[in-house]
């Protein structure tokens, strides 16, 4: 039988272990460290670039000793001098090493390292059943929707809103369509969890929506409890499906049904985040609906992503776009109605093409309005990739 | 013979996680963690060609650097600060569902006690954890390598006590 002291002791080198855990898996954001690391390199003083490229270029001339110093001299002078003339000439801020896994080149120039970019666009009223199991199985289950309903028709507009921001360039985010096999090795152990039924659905450009992953668990599969922001939070923990990304937790309740969402959102270059929209412009991620013991939840798979920084048009110009918009929809409220967006929110959208799915930054205008006693809500889209940087 | 001095940006790279951890454990938040985490690398890239190796390890120079921003931050924002502390001793279960849902990291609830330990404490538990030696934790703090190993064991067990304590607390909430 361990005696006290040995008691203690186990317990405080438990405890080690877990701080040990704690400090390993306490880390930043993701995006904090490339966003560090710019504004470190923004505030460097021109001389310590200009010394550190003389330098550099110095050193790698000592390993040739037979090169004449004089050569030498000449040759400093004249690399050190284009490297200052074309950093004064270069359009935006220097892109810095790329730190973070799966990054990519960044924008230089109109040079955008994925070329020209398919457009995001909204498309109401489609429904897509491998995101929305709940909604595909009928009308008795609960629908988790705002108040107001959402109208795409054609509509009189006018912007009388502000912006909070002015972003000349911002990241685009790129995925290539994992094959079956890659899919599945993404949700490894999942599928051979007991109590639990896991698929995988590829991409779907119509939506346009990303591959996700569906896991349907029921009895001891799914954590014990009330609260369903724990539950979904201890079930996505236990299987590592937890996002990887910025996101903002959504707890919605109706009756004996719950649905939580994880919303997604991108790292902005200012460190703010912007949340990914769906065709609807709604916001969504990871959803986890828990009814009676049942618990489904739906994700997307965690794919890397590659990131390029592309021109953004003008706050003046995006709100032009937005009020001359052909309508989402042809369905249309007689008489047509004037409609005064007064909001405007930075998003990201997803828009497929070519096997690719491209996370792109845009504004959803939207404002409301009344017809028969209820509240329509109008929202634009309007992506904000420079139009010669975009295919269509 | 010159001791090799990294890339500063291999020291950034090797080096952010571990000041971030060190700071939030001390902060409790990480808009403030970010800040300072921030500001610890901005003052770091001013001062490297200051840094000499044969002197001090990357490791135990930035801490140091983390270590003065973080009591910086403290005497800047002490009485919100204290404010901020005395509302976060409300037990983790008190918090809304939304709220209980962000807290997911899963060993938040511990690092929340650590920066509810006294400074010379949190300090010992956060730059031990960080991976520093006893010397190096010593050097930081003023004082000598056993010194520090003994106000190491005893944070560490009265950060056993407060967890403890919470868990009785919680036990009987539910009885």
């Amino acid at each position: 039988m361990p005696s006290m002291s040995d008691k203690e002791d186990l317990e405080l080198e438990a405890l080690q272990r877990q701080l040990d855990d704690a400090f390993e898996t306490t880390r930043p954001r993701r995006g904090f460290e490339d966003e560090l690391w710019l504004r470190m390199q923004a505030r460097r003083p021109w001389w310590n670039r200009l010394r550190d490229a003389a330098s550099a270029f110095a050193g790698s001339i000592w390993e040739a000793p037979a090169v004449p110093l004089g050569v030498v001299a000449v040759l400093l002078i004249v690399v050190v001098g284009v490297g200052v003339l074309s950093s004064a000439l270069r359009p935006n801020v220097e892109s810095p090493t790329s730190l973070s896994e799966g990054a990519g080149s960044r924008y230089q120039g109109d040079q955008a390292y994925f070329g020209r970019l398919p457009s995001p666009q909204l498309h109401p009223g489609l429904v897509d059943h491998a995101r929305s199991p709940a909604a595909a199985q009928g009308p008795s289950q609960p629908e988790f929707l705002g108040a107001a309903d959402l109208y795409f028709g054609p509509a009189n507009l006018t912007w009388a809103g502000t912006f909070s921001s002015n972003t000349v360039a911002a990241p685009v985010y790129r995925y290539v369509e994992p094959s079956a096999d890659q899919s599945k090795a993404l949700v490894g152990p999942l599928a051979s969890a007991s109590g639990m039924t896991v698929s995988i659905s590829s991409s779907a450009p119509e939506l346009p929506r990303e591959p996700v992953w569906t896991v349907v668990a029921s009895g001891a599969a799914v954590p014990s409890g009330s609260d369903p922001g724990v539950t979904a939070n201890t079930f996505l923990a236990a299987h590592n499906l937890l996002p990887t990304w910025p996101d903002e937790v959504s707890v919605q309740a109706v009756g004996g049904q719950a649905r939580v969402q994880f919303l997604r959102g991108f790292s902005l270059p200012d460190g703010g985040v912007a949340y990914l929209v769906n065709w609807n412009g709604e916001r969504y991620g990871i959803e986890v609906d828990i009814s009676g013991g049942r618990l489904v939840a739906t994700g997307p798979l965690p794919l890397g992503l590659d990131e390029a920084s592309y021109r953004l048009i003008s706050n003046e110009k995006a709100a032009q776009l937005a009020v001359s918009s052909a309508p989402a929809s042809s369905a249309a409220i007689q008489p047509v109605p004037t409609i005064r967006l007064d909001r405007v929110e930075l998003v990201y959208a997803l828009a497929i093409s070519g096997g690719q799915g491209y996370y792109e930054p845009a504004y959803l205008f939207s404002g409301s309005f009344q017809y028969s006693g209820h509240t329509f809500v109008k929202r634009v889209l309007v992506p904000l990739v420079d139009p010669s940087l975009r295919s269509s | 013979m010159r001791a090799d001095r990294p890339s500063f940006e291999d020291v950034y790279r090797d080096y952010l996680g571990r000041i971030y951890a060190y700071v939030r454990a001390q902060v409790g938040s990480s808009a403030d963690a970010e800040d300072i985490t921030a500001q610890v690398f901005m003052n770091a890239y001013q001062a490297y060609d200051r840094f000499e190796p044969r002197m001090s390890t990357p490791a135990a120079w930035l801490f140091r650097i983390a270590r003065n921003a973080t009591l910086d931050h403290f005497r800047a924002h002490g009485r919100r600060e204290r404010l901020r502390r005395t509302i976060e001793q409300q037990p983790v279960h008190a918090e809304d569902p939304a709220g209980m849902a962000e807290d997911r990291m899963q060993y938040r609830a511990l690092l929340a006690h650590v920066a509810h330990l006294s400074e010379r404490q949190r300090d010992a538990i956060s730059l031990r954890h960080s991976g520093l030696s006893f010397e190096e934790v010593g050097t930081l703090m003023s004082c000598s390598e056993d010194a520090a190993k003994m106000l190491y064991h005893r944070a560490l067990k009265a950060l056993r006590d407060a967890v403890a304590g919470e868990a009785r607390m919680s036990d009987a909430q539910h009885e």
